[in-house]
Formats: structure tokens, sequence, C-alpha cells
């Protein structure tokens, strides 16, 4: 097939030009594409080029999956990376030492009240999200549902890591990849049904990056977490109010999913 | 003899034992994201989604891709991608035209305009993209898809072709009627609005 000329080539209006010379810097953004990979569990430090090289000091930390599951791909990814990689001490951020057992406050962040017990070792829903990387062979969502109570004698999982949180802000580090390692963090937390240190590091999100770029990610975590903890009235109100300011994002259809409306 | 198949077989090992049917699915995704994320997100900004919505645009249709991945054949990948987005797009665009239902004139004219102060230079190539919007907004979709694909995104009419499934001479039939419609367009905002450079 012979292709005719393009306009841009062959047209002599420069009016004509100029339209089609203005798309030229259509596209996505660089965020775009990272908020991509947190929410569909593929760690930016397993990609190759540019991306990788942005990414590589955060990335060594578990995959971030809003996707509810993505969280037990990252546990073996992080823990294999990490023991490759071992990261010095960050003391931007309070910690939960790394090979320590979760420190788990006395109280719960502000915003995320507490549930009785009862309820955070329930979740009273498992969240629908499941279905991308189930259909990718990864395991299935009822994995991600918290631990029953270990008894003594029982072996420790060895599998799971303990919560970690980034300690350092390194000078000229990508705030985004900040903000990405925290709530990485946070969803490995409420993978696991650590819901005090997930709901920590939600309010440290909120307090460090109050307009982060992955300000709506965190909402979501949160909304989450508030289920999770029982509080399920409030966590379907913010759920509403949620898709009601952003009817077209992603995290919309999920959502709606999850709390019936 | 079994030496002969044997080396028989290693030969053939390049032809099945390529890199995508080895790669686990999230190794595909990802290979997916990195060979495909932009030519998405400009197929979604040209199909009629808000540069503001190009990203979540793009994360619905990865998401929807990474639940359909055994389904799609490594040989059409990208078409099946550009189908994705083409009714991502759909979505975006009926969800805009209710959006604009409710706002005033003036706010729905406000979306996309330079903040004051910004260089003459970009004010201008926002104004065309402007214009441009406004063109391909008119253009019937069909027409639409091949006018991006070939004269924004520079693909050949035979790659046009296969990504969109259709035979070659109605990629060429589309496109002749597309560039009129376009120079029609083109024309009357001449008139009505003045030239840009």
């Amino acid at each position: 097939m012979n292709d005719p000329e393009r306009l841009l080539d062959k047209s002599s209006d420069d009016f004509e030009r100029a339209l089609l010379r203005s798309a030229r810097s259509d596209g996505p953004s660089l965020q775009g594409k990272q908020r991509a990979l947190a929410a569909l569990g593929l760690s930016a430090a397993l990609l190759s080029g540019s991306t990788a090289s942005v990414a590589a000091p955060s990335a060594v930390s578990t995959v971030v999956s809003w996707m509810a599951v993505g969280a037990l791909v990252g546990t073996g990814t992080f823990t294999a990376v990490s023991a490759l990689s071992p990261e010095p001490p960050r003391p931007a951020l309070s910690a939960v030492p790394v090979a320590q057992p979760p420190r788990v406050l006395p109280q719960t962040p502000p915003a995320l009240p507490a549930a009785p017990p009862s309820a955070s070792a329930s979740p009273p829903r498992d969240l629908p999200s499941a279905a991308p990387l189930a259909a990718m062979g990864l395991p299935p969502p009822s994995v991600a549902k918290p631990p029953p109570p270990t008894p003594a004698s029982a072996p420790p999982v060895a599998t799971v890591a303990p919560p970690r949180v980034s300690q350092e802000t390194p000078a000229g580090e990508d705030p985004l990849l900040l903000e990405l390692r925290l709530l990485d963090e946070a969803r490995g937390a409420l993978t696991r049904g650590d819901l005090a240190t997930a709901g920590r590091l939600v309010t440290q999100h909120r307090e460090r990056f109050p307009r982060g770029k992955l300000g709506l990610e965190a909402e979501v975590l949160a909304i989450e977490l508030l289920s999770r903890q029982g509080n399920r009235g409030e966590a379907q109100r913010r759920a509403e109010a949620f898709v009601q300011g952003h009817p077209t994002s992603p995290h919309a259809p999920r959502l709606r999913a999850l709390f019936g409306f | 003899m079994v030496g002969l198949m044997g080396l028989a077989e290693l030969l053939k090992l390049p032809r099945w034992r390529s890199p995508e049917r080895e790669a686990t699915p999230a190794e595909r995704l990802r290979r997916l994201i990195e060979a495909h994320f932009d030519f998405v997100g400009r197929s979604l900004r040209r199909l009629g989604v808000p540069e503001a919505d190009v990203d979540d645009a793009c994360q619905q249709v990865f998401l929807v891709v990474s639940r359909k991945l055994e389904e799609i054949e490594e040989s059409r990948e990208k078409s099946y991608l550009f189908g994705v987005a083409l009714r991502v797009a759909s979505d975006a665009r009926r969800g805009r035209r209710r959006r604009a239902a409710v706002l005033s004139e003036g706010e729905e004219g406000a979306e996309g305009v330079a903040e004051e102060g910004c260089p003459e230079r970009t004010l201008q190539q926002r104004r065309a993209r402007a214009m441009l919007d406004e063109i391909l907004e008119s253009m019937p979709i069909e027409l639409r898809t091949v006018f991006v694909l070939f004269e924004l995104e520079e693909m050949t009419m035979s790659e046009i072709a296969h990504t969109i499934e259709v035979p070659p001479g109605t990629v060429a039939s589309r496109l002749r009627r597309a560039r009129e419609h376009f120079q029609e367009q083109t024309r009357r905002l001449q008139a009505s609005r003045g030239r840009v450079s």
C-alpha cells in the first residue's frame, strides 16, 4: 500500500500545520506511568530503562498493590530484593526497624478511628479487586486476609517481612517515590492485617504529603482500612464522596463494587 | 540419530521459545506498559480524553488489559490496547458531555485555557490544541481513529489496517474522508477565529 504524504509534510497551510503540530506534546506523564505500575502491583524497581533508574532507591521495598493482593507478590519480592540491597536507615520517618516485630501503637490515627479487635481480625468483606492479578496467576485474595491469632507454639510466618517504615528522606530523592514507598508499606501492613501500622502510615502520608501526587491512592487505602477496622459507615461515606468527586478515577468502579452503590 | 534429533530440537527453540512465552503474566504486563504506555496515552488524548484525565484513563486501560492478558495474542497486543483505549475514551467523552451539561458555558470554556502570564507561544499552542480537539470532536469516530493514527501517530496505512482490523482499502477511504472533514473544519475555524501560527 502506497501511503500518501502526511498533511503536516505536504500542507502549505500554516494553520493546518499548527493544529497538527499542537498534538505533538500529547501523552501521559511519568507520574501517570508510575501510578499505573503501582496500581497494578508492579514494582518500579523491576523495570528496566529510565523508570528503573529513577525508582531504584525506593523500589526495593514491597510491591505497591491497590489490587488487594499485589502486596503478596511484593512480600516475596521485598524479601529477596532487600536481602541483596540493604537500605540505609531513614531518619525522617518514624520507624519500625527492619527485623523487629511490628510495633502496634496504643492509639489509632485521629482520622481513622479504631475498630473493636474482633472487627480488625475479620474484614467485613473481601476486596473485589483481585481479579487482575488473579488472572495473572497470583494468589487469590483470601490469602490477603489478616492472619488468625497465632498460637504461642506456632512457628512464625517466615516469608512475611515485618512492617518496615522508611526512615530517611535523602536529599534530592523524588517525593513521588517517597510517597510511593510510604503507601507501599501501608498497603503491605494492611494486607498482613496490621491495621495499626497501616493507619499510622496512612496518617504519616497525609501529614507529609498533604498535596501529594498519590493522594487519591492514599484515600482509597484509608477507606479500605476503615472498612477493615469495622467502621463501614464512615468507609462508605468516604467512598461515596470519593466517587462523587472523582467519577472517572480507575478506583471508582472498585469502590462502587466494594460498597455496593 | 538421537543427537541429530536433539540438534533439530535445539534449532527449533528460537521459534517457540520467544521471550513473551516465557514471561510470567506480571512480566508481560510490565513489558506492555513499558512498550506502549505512551502510545496509549497519546491515543486516549487524541480520541477525546481531556489532558487532565489521561493518566487515569491510561491506568484504566492497563487494568482492563491485566484481566485479559491470557486472551491477548502476542502479535495483537498493540491492537488490543488500542481497542481498549477506544472504549475508555468513548466512556470519557460521554462523561465529559454529561459534566458539560451541568456546567455553565463559562466554566466549560475555561477548561484547558492557559493561565495568565504564560508565554505567548504556549498560549498559542494551547489554543491550537483546543481547536484541534474541536475538529477531532466533530469527526465521526471511525474517521477520527484513522486520522489520529495516520496523521498524528504517523503509523503506516497497513499498520492501521492491522491495528483496527479493517481492510486496507477501508483505511484509505476513511483517511480521505477524514482529511476532507479536517480541511473543511480548519477553513471554518480560520474564518471564525482568525489564524494561529
